[in-house]
């Protein structure tokens, strides 16, 4: 008999990266789906392309530096396909390709890899596309489904508030981002994480919850606000990214009633229509000190700690 | 002496401050760079030269901005006068020379009038270098001029985002990092003088 000795832990789960990210994937299926219906084949040429080119700009990347090339992990793929339900149907899709590059190579590959990044790859890249080429980046048009080629430039809900109905609204056909504007398509991917604990409801509510809260607060119609923009995605597939979001559950809340703040202050008092891109943004950054202050009592040193 | 592990913008990161929002063209760039260059060597001299007569680490530190202030303000009435759309341009971090870290950073140390004026100019002329590089790339992306002549396409912007502060930081990085992969093989001598 063969004796194995190991360090802890021994027991093991058979949840790896490319499980999870298979899972956020799936999520990300119905917001695609809806995103496609909405928009038409310019929306499934953006997520065609911005996918593709994530996995590429991974394995380049991870073949030039002479690492493991680890694309099975599915996790550039999951990189393209939110940066890809960010953009506008709209477009172009070398802007779509140089986006998907900048967020695998630029803000997760420079910085050591999956895991290492300190903001989310797919939000700096829409940040940065959005510094580079703000003419392309609000472009919108209303939905008129897979007919829809040559639509008419339109305001979104956040430059037009009143202008739709909740109804619209929560079914997703209103102007916007491919990804962001089926309330119902968000849900059921939150869903379908939650099912499989692939992310925890903290975060995406709390910060909801924040951004109605302070919403009303500032005098805005707080259904509105949450129903509108990016919000709903941000919070949901975004904000919950692993690598940048604090450890502790206490240092989740206020990492996410933090970043809801900021979507309503960013919203009400900056020049910026949208505000989610760069609250969670300023959150990431901020989810090293939340740590540091907020941190897990090590099992069985907490009082000695406390009294020393 | 100066090495390469003493460049300022690209292994030090001093002076990225005024490089990243007021280098944002060519001229910029090379106009800072001089006033910063000029600055940095007189006040380097001057401060060597009185050195003898203060012992004191801490007042060598004040003695030495008041020197830097005095140069910074002579270099801003010439940029003014010579061209004071690039001084508009610059703002306030022409003035801001004067307490420039790159400038503080100089060692108070040096033994003499012609090591520290040496060890200056070749600071100098790594920061003029440097800030004008990135002052062209982003004139360049932002505008496809560089020192106002046209070089892409009239009409073409490859990315507005380089004109941005957050644009400069950027490609200051990947300059650096690029830099890094040419960094010369450290020679005994570096060495010892290290």
């Amino acid at each position: 008999m063969k004796l194995n000795l190991s360090p802890a832990p021994h027991v093991h789960t058979n949840q790896s990266t490319r499980t999870l990210m298979r899972n956020v994937l799936i999520a990300l299926l119905p917001c695609a789906v809806a995103g496609v219906g909405f928009f038409g084949f310019n929306a499934l040429m953006v997520l065609v392309v911005s996918t593709f080119s994530a996995v590429a700009a991974e394995y380049l990347w991870q073949a030039a530096t002479r690492q493991k090339v680890r694309v099975g992990d599915l996790s550039a793929a999951v990189t393209g396909l939110i940066l890809g339900l960010n953009l506008p149907a709209t477009a172009p899709l070398w802007m779509v390709a140089i986006g998907s590059a900048f967020a695998v190579v630029i803000v997760k590959g420079l910085f050591g890899g999956l895991g290492d990044n300190f903001v989310n790859p797919a939000l700096a890249a829409r940040a940065m596309l959005l510094a580079s080429w703000p003419q392309y980046m609000t472009r919108w048009y209303a939905p008129a489904g897979l007919a829809a080629v040559d639509a008419v430039t339109t305001a979104t809900p956040l430059s037009n508030p009143g202008g739709f109905t909740t109804l619209q609204l929560i079914l997703g056909s209103i102007p916007g981002s491919v990804g962001e504007v089926c309330k119902i398509a968000i849900l059921l991917g939150f869903a379908w994480m939650l099912y499989t604990k692939t992310v925890t409801w903290r975060i995406p509510v709390v910060m909801v919850a924040s951004t109605a809260v302070f919403s009303l607060a500032f005098g805005n119609n707080p259904l509105t606000a949450v129903l509108s923009g990016g919000l709903l995605f941000g919070a949901v597939f975004m904000a919950t990214d692993y690598a940048t979001c604090p450890m502790t559950a206490v240092g989740q809340i206020v990492y996410a009633a933090l970043a809801g703040l900021l979507v309503a202050v960013i919203r009400k008092f900056s020049d910026y229509p949208e505000g989610v891109t760069y609250a969670i943004l300023l959150m990431n950054v901020a989810s090293p000190v939340i740590d540091h202050f907020i941190t897990r009592r090590v099992y069985g040193h907490g009082k000695e700690a406390k009294n020393g | 002496m100066a090495k390469w592990n003493d460049s300022p913008l690209f292994r030090l990161a001093l002076a990225a401050c005024a490089a990243l929002v007021a280098a944002t063209n060519a001229v910029n760039g090379l106009t800072l760079g001089l006033a910063t260059g000029c600055v940095l060597v007189l006040s380097g001299a001057v401060a060597a030269l009185l050195d003898n007569f203060i012992a004191d680490e801490k007042g060598r530190v004040v003695l030495f901005m008041v020197i830097s202030a005095v140069f910074a303000g002579i270099a801003q009435m010439i940029v003014k006068a010579v061209c004071g759309g690039t001084a508009a341009a610059l703002g306030i971090y022409l003035p801001m020379i004067a307490v420039n870290c790159l400038l503080l950073a100089r060692p108070a140390d040096e033994n003499g009038v012609g090591p520290a004026v040496s060890d200056g100019v070749k600071q100098a002329l790594g920061f003029i270098c440097l800030v004008t590089l990135l002052g062209a790339l982003r004139e360049l992306m932002d505008v496809g001029t560089v020192f106002g002549a046209q070089v892409l396409p009239k009409g073409l912007q490859l990315t507005a985002m380089a004109a941005l502060p957050a644009g400069g930081l950027l490609l200051l990085g990947l300059l650096a990092g690029l830099a890094n992969l040419i960094k010369p093989k450290r020679s005994g001598k570096e060495d010892e003088a290290a």
